[in-house]
């Protein structure tokens, strides 16, 4: 009677108990070392050289690119901080520096991550000198402005693939950077017997951003060229990285990165391991 | 506490009840008991109510009930219930005691009349807080609630629709509701609101015994400022049945089901009672969402000499996948008013990122003392423990997973300088060519991510040369966990002086502690995650262990059930004595209530963060605030059915941790000179009670003066990069407005019943505003004004008006509602308000216009239906349980917003975030919540 009101009552519940419990969640497998092997028809030096035959802004400083497809593996991405909403990858022949409008992206594209890059609605600009892919160009009182990939679409242009690779730096001196920058733009190099200036020795590596100033030009030499003076470059370091407030070393000796150009040659570190001083001083 | 205080209130109270205790002797108690005419049996939860005064009661365990303050002459006194035959007894009241015996009482399920159906609304209060807009800075809103329905017409009326169309009582912001139950406060004691998620499912057990709406005095409590309700679950006043209930609806839920059980009180003096709910949904109205609660409560009762002794025990596991706000933008794109950028799929199931998962029982232990018809004296010891688990994506060095971040948005390549129209359309094309792909969660891409991201931590735990390798989670799914324990001690005694006085006092004791911490749930495919402060790291550079979060366990490698980020708790203790007099007189009655206490709180941190290394480890300094009220009113009836009433109220209220402490997860620092904030309410109206007409009109003025606020949110300027706490001292706010109310009965089986509700609710004046960053460890703030006066609060629709019909022939009960809701205003951000967020634009330009004004959403009409039927099933359950007395099948419906009205904007805010570069307001757009078009319930009862 009462205990059959019970029976009653207490086989609801655990017929309610039954019914659609949550779930776990399984881990999917990781697909970011497959490499989808997308058939590639130009490579990042017949790419660049279009760059290197347009003007450095203006009119003509960029144009739309075909349906074509690229791949590279990524040398420099923005985990530090220095490169900003910006990638460079490189293949056996040449390298290109990607604009992204996005942070992060190495979250996706890391340094080592082979990507194929689908070209077609793309544009193709030689940036102040240095061959660029971008989302689209403007003009603006005569300067031009390239912008980056929208996050929406980065799926839709870029296809990650194997990962990791290992690119090795391509060993050179300071001075065929300068007597050929063509050849070395948006490699990464590998130069040995460097030392910074003497008045940028022992100072951070960039300003803090309080400061006002965005970023710091330091000065490099390549100690085995004779002709000294005539070896030197701009290391460009920003604000914004996370080496900041590294202290720049006194040593010499070897220093990697991407050779650059904004107008005029640069080089661009990916973060301080970049720079291994380990030697006494001694250029001069 | 003050001896002086007490002292105070003692001195008050006994000037004022030996100053009239020879007044004219012309009230009367009434007392009876109910006896079940089928069995013999005392029949409990009956109401009595007498009409005319607008009282009423319950009977107890044992049948018996009490009505005191009954003025001489003739009454008339109505018995019913939904399960019983209505009885109406004419009283003459012509002595101090009149004692109407034992009443026969015959259950009978058919006579049923819509007022007492107690089946309430499906509708519960926990539906319009499945809302997350944390990211924001913007706590959900809830306004205050009932438990269940309610008996007063304006809030019977009001009630469904607080929770689907966020109305606030009186335009006032959360809290300042009481709800007790069995003597037990159920007010956080840090936020004062109430969690109805844990109580709002087990309304068949909370007998609803007193409620005061506004100021007037309750039996119970003290009161807050917008009302009181008191609340009996022990078994003994439980019916004896069993019911089960059934409800069936696309709402946040799709199906419920309830069970109870409740013995009665057998002739040992004992009473058990048990019961079981629970809902589920695989995906509610919103996409995305999911719901699996359960709900329980047990109790016993003894009777003890002239007492009754309860225990009871409630408790709720809830499980919830959250809704989001948006902006229009990704409301359009989407193509739908019920985006959610919460979920996402994962292995081709829906997933999502915020879920909340709490489980809080509360247990109550209470002695309940009736020695004499003139006398109760409750005292009661409450514990309510659990954590409440609100799941989150966090990311180290990463971008937002969210589809409808601004960036990922059309609209921001336009606020772009230059503005890029062309990478616009590009980007609104590609978002609508596949709205799914591009504004949910992309969960495979976040376990990619992870799975790229080798590195090596080293010196973990601070040991030198202890390395460990693995994939660094960039992203991982976390809770915020809240880990509440809360006891409460609580006596209140009500004595009837004479005939005229009535005395109700206590004393409240609380002791709450939260723990408050970050709680690793999912590594999303990698081996570890960080323990640093990721907006430290670029500014604080030049500080040793800056970016630390927790300098005694540095560098550590944090796994699944870790906790991380900041872990602290806020620890609060309050005591309070209250005392009340209610004087009733033929005419005039009044009454006078004091309180008075200490709230005082501290901040226990559990971690040492590398910014605050002094500051954030170990007990704080106690923050102590002297707290007091007075309240008091009084009501001129000019006959039975007239009556004039004014209440006034002045309070001394603590500041919440919550507002005290600028950034409780870092540090232990304050605002300024904490205080307490001062209130001041003042309500008067005039009732009318006639056979086909009863008519309420009142108005309000409600002032709070001296409060801070703090409004936190992550501000991604690159100048910022950091979470931003906006601190506003000597804030005044106001609400002033009348409530209307009127019920004509046509006929015996049709009334009429309206309300209205206008007011308004603003921001009184210019209140200073601090600005603190979360990874500063400097305490400097610059300080400015924000010019706000005369802004709305967000307190939903300031304008509301419900016109309903009620049919009830026989077992029926029809009922239609026409609502229509006005004048909701978005909730501003106070730094768009000042100087700097004007920039160089001239006072009355367009674009100050932009900046300034505050948006008024659009009104909403709605129209609701609802039937119900009982039946009585006695023959069919006689073959089931011959035993039993009768069986009452209750069958109900209802349809909410039956003209598809999909454009109901319930509630909005500016965002937080501001663009003090180009001064562009569309840059950070409002962001809105949506509520449900049509959407229907059907619910089943049978109890036997």
């Amino acid at each position: 009677m009462k205990y059959l009101r019970f029976a009653f009552a207490f086989s609801l519940i655990s017929f309610s108990f039954s019914s659609c419990l949550r779930q776990a969640f399984d881990t999917p497998p990781d697909v970011s070392h497959l490499d989808p092997n997308i058939p590639c028809n130009v490579t990042l030096k017949q790419l660049s050289n279009i760059a290197f035959s347009m003007p450095a802004t203006g009119a003509g400083s960029y144009r739309k690119l075909g349906d074509s497809t690229i791949y590279g593996i990524v040398t420099a991405d923005d985990r530090s901080g220095n490169f900003y909403k910006q990638i460079v990858i490189q293949d056996t022949t040449g390298g290109i520096t990607v604009s992204i409008a996005q942070t992060n992206i190495y979250n996706d594209y890391p340094i080592g991550r082979k990507i194929y890059i689908h070209l077609k609605g793309l544009v193709i600009a030689n940036y102040k000198g240095l061959p660029e892919i971008g989302q689209s160009g403007s003009i603006n009182g005569g300067t031009t402005a390239i912008a980056g990939i929208p996050s929406t679409l980065e799926a839709t242009y870029i296809t990650g693939a194997s990962f990791p690779n290992t690119v090795t730096p391509q060993q050179v001196r300071l001075g065929d950077l300068v007597a050929n920058p063509n050849k070395y733009l948006n490699k990464l190099v590998t130069i040995q017997n460097m030392e910074f200036d003497s008045s940028d020795v022992g100072i951070t590596y960039a300003p803090s951003v309080y400061s006002g100033t965005i970023a710091a030009s330091l000065t490099v030499y390549d100690c085995n060229d004779t002709n000294y003076t005539g070896a030197s470059m701009i290391m460009y370091n920003s604000a914004y990285a996370t080496f900041q407030t590294a202290i720049t070393p006194s040593g010499k000796g070897t220093m990697t990165g991407i050779f650059s150009m904004y107008n005029t040659a640069q080089f661009l570190i990916r973060d301080t391991t970049d720079i291994v001083l380990n030697q006494p001083r001694g250029c001069k | 506490m003050s001896c002086k205080v007490i002292a105070l209130i003692v001195l008050l109270l006994s000037i004022t009840t030996f100053g009239n205790a020879q007044s004219s002797k012309n009230t009367s108690i009434i007392k009876g008991k109910l006896i079940n005419a089928t069995n013999k049996t005392p029949f409990n939860g009956v109401k009595i109510a007498i009409p005319s005064l607008n009282v009423f009661t319950s009977s107890d365990g044992d049948g018996n009930f009490v009505i005191s303050e009954v003025p001489y002459g003739s009454q008339i006194v109505v018995i019913s219930n939904y399960n019983i035959k209505t009885e109406t007894m004419n009283v003459v009241v012509n002595k101090e005691l009149v004692d109407l015996g034992d009443i026969i009482i015959t259950p009978n399920g058919v006579d049923m009349s819509p007022a007492e159906n107690s089946e309430i609304p499906t509708i519960t209060i926990d539906e319009n807080s499945n809302t997350s807009s944390e990211d924001d800075g913007v706590s959900a809103q809830n306004a205050g609630g009932s438990v269940m329905g309610s008996r007063d017409p304006f809030l019977n009326t009001i009630f469904g629709l607080v929770a689907i169309y966020n109305i606030h009582y009186r335009g006032l912001q959360s809290g300042g509701h009481d709800v007790e139950v069995n003597g037990i406060p159920l007010n956080n004691l840090e936020t004062d609101a109430v969690n109805f998620n844990q109580f709002g499912k087990l309304y068949d057990i909370f007998r609803l015994r007193d409620q005061v709406y506004g100021l007037g005095p309750s039996s119970y409590s003290f009161g807050g400022k917008t009302g009181t309700e008191y609340h009996d679950a022990s078994a003994a006043n439980q019916y004896a049945e069993t019911k089960i209930g059934y409800v069936e609806t696309d709402r946040n839920y799709n199906k419920g089901l309830t069970l109870t059980h409740s013995s009665g009180l057998n002739k040992n003096g004992w009473a058990y009672e048990v019961s079981f709910a629970k809902r589920w949904a695989e995906q509610g109205y919103f996409p995305g969402t999911s719901y699996n609660d359960y709900a329980y409560s047990a109790g016993v009762s003894k009777k003890l000499g002239k007492g009754m002794l309860n225990l009871t025990t409630v408790g709720s596991p809830i499980d919830h996948g959250k809704t989001s706000t948006a902006t229009k933008e990704a409301f359009q794109l989407d193509g739908s008013n019920y985006y959610n950028q919460n979920w996402g799929y994962d292995n081709g199931k829906i997933r999502n990122a915020r879920v909340e998962k709490e489980y809080r029982p509360l247990t109550i232990l209470n002695y309940e003392y009736k020695p004499n018809d003139k006398t109760r004296w409750n005292t009661a010891v409450g514990y309510e423990f659990g954590k409440d688990k609100n799941s989150f994506i966090d990311y180290y060095n990463a971008s937002s997973p969210y589809g409808s971040y601004y960036k990922n948005m059309p609209s921001y390549y336009l606020t772009l300088n230059p503005p890029d129209s062309v990478d616009a359309a590009i980007v609104r094309k590609q978002i609508l060519a596949n709205p799914e792909a591009a504004l949910q969660i992309n969960w495979n891409r976040l376990y990619q991510d992870n799975f790229l991201n080798t590195q090596t931590m080293y010196n973990v735990n601070g040991v030198s040369g202890n390395n460990y390798t693995g994939k660094q989670s960039e992203y991982v799914l976390s809770n915020a966990v809240a880990n509440l324990k809360k006891f409460t001690f609580n006596t209140n005694i009500e004595h009837a002086l004479t005939e005229n006085i009535n005395l109700t006092g206590g004393l409240t004791v609380t002791s709450q502690s939260t723990e408050n911490y970050n709680q690793l749930a999912d590594l999303l495919g990698g081996d570890y995650y960080i323990n640093y402060n990721q907006f430290a790291s670029q500014q604080y550079v030049s500080t040793a262990n800056y970016n630390q979060n927790n300098l005694n366990q540095p560098n550590a490698v944090i796994k699944v059930g870790d906790k991380y980020g900041g872990d602290y708790a806020i620890k609060v203790n309050n005591a309070f004595l209250w005392g009340q007099a209610v004087y009733t007189y033929d005419k005039f009655s009044f009454f006078m209530a004091v309180n008075a206490g200490d709230y005082s709180f501290h901040r226990d941190g559990y971690f040492r963060n590398g910014l605050f290394a002094n500051n954030s480890f170990g007990n704080s300094p106690t923050q102590n605030f002297l707290t007091y009220a007075v309240k008091g009113g009084l009501s001129y009836k000019v006959d039975l059915r007239n009556i004039f009433f004014v209440n006034a109220e002045f309070t001394a209220t603590p500041p919440t941790p919550q507002n005290t402490y600028i950034s409780a997860g870092t540090r232990d620092f304050t605002v300024n000179n904490p205080s307490v904030q001062y209130n001041k309410t003042l309500e008067a109206g005039y009732s009318m009670n006639a056979n086909k007409l009863s008519v309420r009109v009142l108005g309000y003025v409600s002032e709070v003066t001296n409060a801070t606020e703090i409004k936190r949110f992550f501000d991604d300027d690159p100048a910022y990069y950091t979470f931003v706490n906006y601190v506003m001292t000597g804030e005044d706010t106001r609400a002033i407005g009348t409530e209307l109310s009127l019920i004509y009965k046509l006929s015996n089986k049709i009334n009429i019943l309206g309300t209205a509700s206008v007011g308004q609710s603003f921001y009184a004046n210019n209140p200073n505003i601090n600005v603190y960053l979360d990874n500063n460890p400097s305490t400097t703030s610059t300080t400015s004004t924000t010019y706000i006066k005369n802004y709305y609060l967000a307190a939903g629709p300031q304008s509301s008006y419900v016109v309903g019909v009620n049919y009830h022939p026989k077992s029926w009960n029809f009922n239609v509602n026409f609502n229509y809701f006005d004048r909701n205003y978005v909730e501003i951000n106070p730094n768009r308000r000042t100087t700097a967020a004007a920039g160089l634009y001239m006072q009355g330009t367009p674009q100050w216009e932009s900046i300034m004004n505050q948006e008024e959403l659009p009104s909403v009409f709605t129209m609701d239906l609802r039937a119900g039927k009982n039946l009585q099933l006695s023959k069919m359950s006689k073959r089931i349980n011959k035993f039993s007395r009768k069986t009452v099948l209750n069958i109900s419906a209802n349809v909410a917003n039956l003209l598809n009205n999909t454009d109901i904007i319930n509630s909005g805010y500016e965002q937080l975030r501001y663009d003090f570069t180009n001064y562009n307001p569309a840059k950070f757009a409002n962001k809105y919540s949506y509520g449900m078009g049509i959407n229907f319930s059907i619910n089943a009862s049978l109890r036997f």
